[in-house]
């Protein structure tokens, strides 16, 4: 019989977390801004970690009637290949998080369509999924053949428009659409939960079986593997 | 095609004008050590007038270690359209490789027990170090942590009176 690994969830170092987002996470940075980075060790090795963070977005917690300060974003799940299930993991984080920040009550994730991601780990551990935001919208430009984010141009001190970024980055830019992302939300306390349950609506599926119809009868939801490299 | 290697003047060597192919200096400098560690095992690929088709990184590190000679291979049988493609083709394809990482694994640690100079591998010493499962980090304090349920100050001076005051208040 195969050992049960030991997990171990306690504070992370800012290089720890970056070297995990660089490392084990597909989007290969760190999110800027304010973070809460809790981090795991699995037998006693370091294996990634899981950050929140205030979100990108200033409005992420009007639609719940909650201030800035009531509520954070999921921001990563960075880890390497592991044995303790992410779900475990990313709970073990959450109670962690609670106890250091006592007055949040509700975290928001995003999972990322545009990354055939819809939400498998958030799904397990019974998340609250409110729909699929900003699907069709502009979410990055294709400059020199790369996906860069709006953000990235303006910080080369550039508009996020295709024309000024034609003009002054890449003249065969193109706008990218993105497929949007999938949002679920984590009441921590019953109050939030009686408000935001009257937003649930079914879980999607995965961009495979969605094309397959019901056929394949998977059932249950599979934590995304594309978290890992 | 029969292939033969001649050695020709590194000087005499021509870059192909639309190479797409990048190498910064750092790339230069790995494979120099390579080219030192192992000698100058892989020809260059060049036409016949010596315009380079396959091998621009090897000859730049070539002309950084001065060295006079290379081994080249001259390709007769391509026709232009075929030089042009092969030229991408070369680079891209070696891109499209693999590793079974537990092989690699192993086999960086063999070397790594024999002393051996991982260094002109190509790999940068963190990468190796992830490979080798050597990354660890400890947990840090929670001093080292932000705040998500307070906001921080946000000091706001009036144009007009010059007073200042905290937007977390109004």
């Amino acid at each position: 019989m195969t050992k049960k690994p030991t997990i171990k969830i306690d504070w992370a170092s800012y290089d720890a977390s970056k070297f995990a987002c660089v490392n084990w996470h597909y989007s290969a940075v760190i999110p800027v801004g304010k973070l809460v980075k809790v981090g795991a060790w699995e037998d006693g090795k370091f294996i990634g970690v899981v950050l929140f963070g205030r979100g990108a977005n200033n409005n992420m917690l009007k639609p719940y009637g909650l201030n800035a300060d009531e509520g954070c974003e999921l921001v990563r799940i960075a880890l390497k290949a592991h044995k303790t299930p992410v779900s475990k993991i990313m709970a073990i984080a959450i109670r962690f998080l609670k106890k250091s920040n006592p007055k949040l009550k509700l975290i928001v994730s995003y999972a990322d369509a545009d990354q055939e991601h819809h939400g498998g780990i958030y799904q397990a551990t019974n998340w609250i999924y409110t729909g699929l935001k900003n699907a069709g919208t502009m979410g990055a430009f294709i400059i020199n053949g790369k996906k860069t984010h709006p953000k990235s141009v303006h910080s080369k001190g550039v508009k996020q428009n295709i024309e000024s970024v034609r003009k002054h980055l890449d003249p065969k830019a193109e706008v990218f659409y993105t497929k949007g992302k999938h949002c679920y939300l984590m009441p921590l306390v019953d109050s939030i939960k009686d408000v935001v349950i009257t937003m649930s609506k079914p879980y999607p599926k995965r961009a495979k079986e969605q094309a397959l119809g019901d056929q394949l009868n998977l059932g249950g939801a599979t934590p995304t593997c594309a978290l890992q490299k | 095609m029969t292939l033969s290697v001649n050695y020709k003047k590194t000087e005499d060597l021509i870059p192909y004008n639309n190479n797409s192919r990048t190498h910064d200096n750092i790339h230069i400098k790995q494979i120099a050590s390579s080219i030192k560690e192992f000698g100058f095992t892989n020809p260059i690929l060049i036409d016949e007038n010596n315009i380079t088709i396959a091998g621009h990184g090897r000859l730049m590190a070539a002309k950084s270690l001065n060295i006079d000679e290379v081994p080249t291979i001259t390709l007769n049988d391509l026709n232009e359209e075929q030089r042009k493609a092969y030229v991408i083709a070369d680079n891209k394809l070696a891109l499209n490789a693999g590793w079974d990482m537990g092989i690699l694994k192993d086999e960086l640690q063999e070397l790594s027990n024999m002393d051996y100079n991982l260094d002109v591998l190509g790999f940068d010493v963190d990468e190796i170090k992830l490979i080798l499962d050597e990354v660890n980090f400890e947990p840090a304090s929670q001093d080292e942590q932000g705040q998500l349920d307070e906001l921080d100050p946000k000091w706001i001076t009036c144009p007009h009176c010059t007073q200042k005051f905290d937007m977390r208040e109004v």
